[in-house]
């Protein structure tokens, strides 16, 4: 909520009041994998798979992890949930070792421990319809969809269209308007 | 005085009581607030499925750690002082917050100037040192050394300052010879919104900031400040009688980062300062100073990408009867390619012209000539090979330079990279960094009682020259445990002497390079959280020197002097709590071993010493925290840390209290 002009006395008056009203209200603080979680589950409610990528009209979203899990059992919850009918499936893999096991994920995150990698990962998955996914910085200018970036503690991503294209997943609007940047 | 004085002098002037105006303005808006609503949003962990994704966007997360992956996979010595660190620490300067890296040794000798030095060599004037404000050098190009009390900037701006310990020659050029610190600071459109503090102490007697950011059109964003600051006096050793360097200093600075296109991106950012220092209690020196940096990045390619910089820089001092003036422009190339899968090239050329006036210095001191223009260009190229890819890397790289002292200088350097599985990196690297002399080395003189020469200007020095070997590992054994380690053997030759000897019955002295030898020592840095909300990090640094004179040498500095001015241990220990009703407490121990120092006095030695630093704030929401800083708690009756920047044996630091009110929105 990130006031853009200066309404200094707005702002100065929500400040008196909560610094009363917050002492007492316990307020949640997530972690950032926690919230990076739900973004990906987000994703899957945005995205468009080629016709090809999933067997059946009940087949679940493949959500994958690469390398060392920064989640936890955070991603498990997803199991628990569902988006435009379909459930969800999570697969980890500690490493890259066969490009043909990743290619059943719709949605691929590569963790930071990948990086050195990542070139070969993209380059391996290119044109089978995964929705890569890292925080690495330059994941996007190495041919990654969707890459995560904080600004002042909040979750931000961008997104490279033209990888998406070639991958044949079509990204709603909505989800390219939230995005911080959008590579064409 | 020059007519250009006047008028710069009261340009900053206009600017900073325009800025403390605009301050009082809004620190007089904060307090009195006018009538409004506050939402208060409260979700359970697992509701943030039902989230919309565009409050999800809005959702302040923590992070466990900001430090940045690919420092892990570098080959050389690296420690990265994180914007939280700096923050918990209470240090308001940035060479207080530089006593949170291993490897330097930092050391306070007076209220506004500090002996800085990486691996060795300590000194008011150590010149070993390259320091960096987002690409800006700011090291004075006169004596190679840095003007501490000149660098500074919004300390909550201050992304993360990188610290690399040993020889960066190659990378970033002249005076990297026993480190580079490379101060970066936050974009612009990180910074959106509002920040001030305000706050004071006992000897960090009044301060106050202010930071507003905001869009600039789609692609562009944008961030002004201002900050004062109002620092007491240290005292002479074992008194409590103040040495009269009070100081006070103030800054506007502004940043501009747009990304127009996704291949284009654009900087540009500037500051002016004001600084004003009691010399004796009834003298005063002034400083005043400016700076613009402006920067291209251009991706060519998924594969290539151009970075060009441009600066300008000045500096200005004047006390009673000296003033001084420095310019540099500075204008810098970079290319990085992969070529073929395995190779990560990057090449580029610079250059940089210095105007120095010193026409109007104090006597005894001349400088000859008084006003110099000095031109250097540089090339480097370097190539990262991957031998084997995400296991072996193998760099080679060397970096030529001409200056206008010794004319051309390489220097050169190899790396390794190892990293068997995710858990261990170890590295490696030989390389030649030199100390190009200086203004001061080369054209500075003195006059004796009898308007004689005391100190000869000497024109044919030659470059320092340095061949390190460093050896280092970083360990990961889970996310909440990592490990630095590192150790390094310096050979140094060539090392600066002033030689002094009788010629017609009074003392002559000049410089020369008379000295040789070499230095070793191990650093280490552990980070370890044991449990959610508690961070500890613990470093260490062992340091030997073994300096020896050429035969002849008549050096008025024994070599055994300089070994013992360098403390050959340290450690130190930082920890992070966050305890309930959102409340931190930060801690730190730090201990320096003795050192002692020949001064014409006789010998002064300093005793090892332990300081305590603590931290206790509180986050009353929305962005209103609250501070107060307690540093060197056990020091009640003040110690020295180095020998007096002036002709004082020493100062002593004290105990330290203050408290600082922030809000950020």
């Amino acid at each position: 909520m990130k006031r853009k002009n200066g309404e200094i006395h707005v702002i100065a008056a929500v400040i008196s009041l909560l610094l009363c009203s917050s002492a007492f209200s316990s307020e949640k603080v997530f972690t950032e994998y926690q919230v990076k979680s739900v973004f990906i589950y987000n994703f899957a409610k945005f995205v468009d798979w080629p016709e090809q990528a999933f067997s059946s009209e009940a087949s679940p979203v493949n959500v994958c992890v690469l390398g060392e899990d920064p989640f936890g059992n955070e991603m498990d919850l997803l199991t628990k949930k569902s988006a435009r009918g379909r459930g969800f499936d999570v697969l980890r893999f500690s490493k890259f070792k066969d490009k043909e096991e990743l290619k059943s994920c719709h949605l691929l995150f590569i963790s930071k421990s990948e990086e050195s990698r990542i070139g070969s990962i993209i380059e391996s998955l290119s044109g089978f319809g995964v929705l890569t996914i890292s925080d690495v910085e330059g994941f996007m200018d190495s041919g990654g969809i969707i890459e995560f970036t904080m600004r002042e503690n909040k979750v931000r991503f961008a997104v490279n269209l033209k990888a998406s294209e070639q991958a044949g997943i079509r990204i709603s609007a909505k989800l390219l308007k939230l995005a911080e940047a959008v590579k064409k | 005085m020059s007519s250009y004085f006047k008028s710069s002098e009261s340009c900053v002037r206009f600017l900073m009581r325009v800025n403390i105006l605009i301050l009082s303005l809004f620190i007089s808006a904060v307090f009195n607030p006018s009538p409004a609503y506050a939402e208060v949003q409260v979700v359970a962990s697992n509701d943030l499925f039902d989230m919309d994704i565009v409050d999800l966007m809005e959702l302040a997360v923590t992070t466990a750690s900001r430090k940045s992956e690919k420092l892990v996979h570098t080959s050389s010595a690296v420690y990265v002082i994180t914007s939280e660190a700096i923050r918990n620490s209470g240090a308001t300067t940035i060479p207080e917050a530089l006593r949170l890296a291993p490897g330097l040794q930092v050391a306070r000798m007076g209220s506004h100037s500090w002996a800085i030095t990486s691996r060795g060599f300590n000194n008011a004037y150590a010149n070993k040192l390259l320091v960096l404000i987002d690409g800006r050098s700011v090291y004075t190009p006169l004596f190679a050394g840095v003007y501490w009390d000149e660098q500074d900037t919004l300390m909550e701006d201050i992304d993360r300052i990188e610290v690399v310990r040993g020889p960066g020659g190659t990378m970033w050029g002249a005076n990297a010879v026993n480190g580079v610190i490379n101060i970066i600071t936050k974009k612009a459109n990180e910074t959106e919104g509002t920040l001030t503090y305000i706050g004071g102490g006992d000897f960090e007697k009044k301060f106050a900031g202010l930071r507003y950011g905001g869009k600039l059109g789609e692609n562009s964003s944008y961030r002004m400040f201002t900050k004062y600051d109002d620092r007491g006096s240290l005292v002479k050793n074992g008194t409590d009688e103040n040495i009269n360097d009070d100081w006070d200093t103030g800054r506007f600075g502004f940043r501009i980062d747009s990304e127009p296109s996704s291949t284009n991106t654009f900087m540009l950012q500037g500051d002016i300062f004001k600084k004003r220092n009691d010399y004796t209690s009834d003298s005063q020196t002034l400083k005043y100073g400016g700076d613009i940096v402006g920067n291209w990045s251009h991706t060519i390619s998924e594969k290539s990408k151009t970075d060009l910089q441009f600066y300008y820089d000045r500096t200005e001092m004047f006390d009673e009867d000296s003033s001084r003036i420095i310019e540099t422009l500075d204008l810098d190339f970079q290319h990085h390619l992969s070529a073929g899968d395995r190779h990560d090239l990057s090449w580029g050329a610079g250059m940089r012209n210095i105007r120095f006036d010193n026409e109007n210095t104090s006597p005894p001191i001349f400088y000859d000539p008084a006003k110099r223009e000095d031109s250097l260009t540089n090339v480097f190229l370097q190539d990262k090979i991957a031998v084997s890819p995400g296991l072996f890397y193998w760099t080679v790289g060397a970096k030529v330079e001409n200056n206008p002292y010794t004319g051309v200088e390489y220097q050169p350097n190899t790396r390794f990279l190892y990293t068997p599985g995710e858990k261990n990196v170890f590295w490696g690297a030989v390389s030649r960094a030199t100390k190009t002399p200086t203004r001061a080395d080369m054209d500075m003189g003195m006059y004796n009682s009898k308007g004689g020469l005391f100190l000869v200007p000497k024109k044919d020095m030659a470059s320092e020259i340095l061949v390190a070997y460093e050896l280092g590992h970083r360990a990961m054994p889970s996310e909440k445990l990592s490990f630095d380690t590192t150790i390094f053997y310096n050979d140094y030759d060539k090392l600066e002497t002033t030689e002094c000897g009788f010629a017609g019955g009074s003392m002559q002295c000049y410089q020369d390079n008379q000295m040789y030898g070499t230095t070793h020592g191990f650093e280490a840095a552990a980070n370890w959280s044991p449990v959610h909300d508690w961070v500890l990090t613990a470093t260490y640094t062992f340091l030997e020197m073994d300096m020896k004179l050429l035969d002849g040498s008549e050096s008025i500095y024994a070599t055994d002097e300089m070994e013992w001015e360098n403390p050959k241990q340290q450690a130190r220990l930082n920890s992070y709590i966050k305890l309930p009703y959102n409340m931190q407490f930060d801690l730190a121990v730090f201990h320096s071993a003795p050192v002692s120092f020949q001064l014409y006095t006789g010998e002064y030695k300093l005793a090892g010493y332990t300081r305590v630093d603590t931290r206790l704030s509180w986050n009353a929401g929305n962005g209103f925290v609250t501070s107060l800083f307690v540093q060197d708690v056990l020091n009640e009756s003040g110690r020295g840390e180095y020998k007096g920047a002036s002709y004082d044996p020493s100062t002593d630091v004290e105990r330290n209290v203050y408290l600082k009110v922030s809000f950020e929105k």
